[in-house]
């Protein structure tokens, strides 16, 4: 085995990122099936709360999307204002708004959710395959 | 993680966001030089918090 090429500078691994949705419902809609998606519609898509608040709100407002959508919630956004910025070479995303999925008291509803967020993230942020992501159970 | 066992405890890795801040940031630094922080401690920027 020859030996890895040595890479200009060490590799930065960012072990915390939270990818977001803009809008949840919109998003997941498409990886429900239909059941789910008129549950969806009458009901919302609501996953208990983990409690983490902040006064000055939890997502950053100086990194919101051009569009003026919710810090995180666009692939290429993110990448160019904070992996490339800060050169990162590999994200770890831990999502947002699903952290309390494994205590949902519904688990029907709540491993619908959980699969429609995996192939979501799957589809709309494991492309480039520089990101690698912690699935939601 | 298994807090028994002070063995595993000690290699265990792991990153924290956000981190709490001393008046004095000296003592930081030593916190981290006491833990062996750049055998321990993840690089986690938290990023869209």
């Amino acid at each position: 085995m020859s030996a890895p090429a040595l890479s200009p500078r060490p590799r930065i691994i960012d072990t915390d990122v939270h990818n977001a949705f803009a809008d949840i419902r919109a998003e997941l809609r498409p990886y429900l099936s239909r059941e789910w998606q008129v549950y969806a519609e009458r009901h919302g898509i609501v996953v208990p709360s983990t409690d983490y608040a902040s006064h000055m709100g939890v997502q950053r407002e100086d990194a919101r999307t051009p569009s003026g959508g919710l810090a995180g919630s666009d692939p290429a956004f993110l990448f160019t204002d904070h992996l490339d910025r800060y050169g990162s070479d590999t994200a770890i995303l831990n999502g947002s708004h699903v952290l309390g999925l494994s205590v949902h008291p519904d688990p029907d509803w709540g491993h619908a959710i959980a699969t429609a967020y995996n192939q979501n993230l799957a589809n709309r942020w494991l492309s480039p395959p520089t990101v690698s992501a912690a699935p939601s159970s | 993680m298994n807090h028994s066992d002070p063995a595993a405890a000690a290699k265990e890795i792991l990153a924290t966001q956000p981190i709490e801040e001393s008046d004095c940031p000296e003592q930081l630094l030593q916190v981290l030089e006491m833990i062996n922080a750049p055998k321990k401690i993840l690089f986690s920027s938290g990023y869209s918090h």
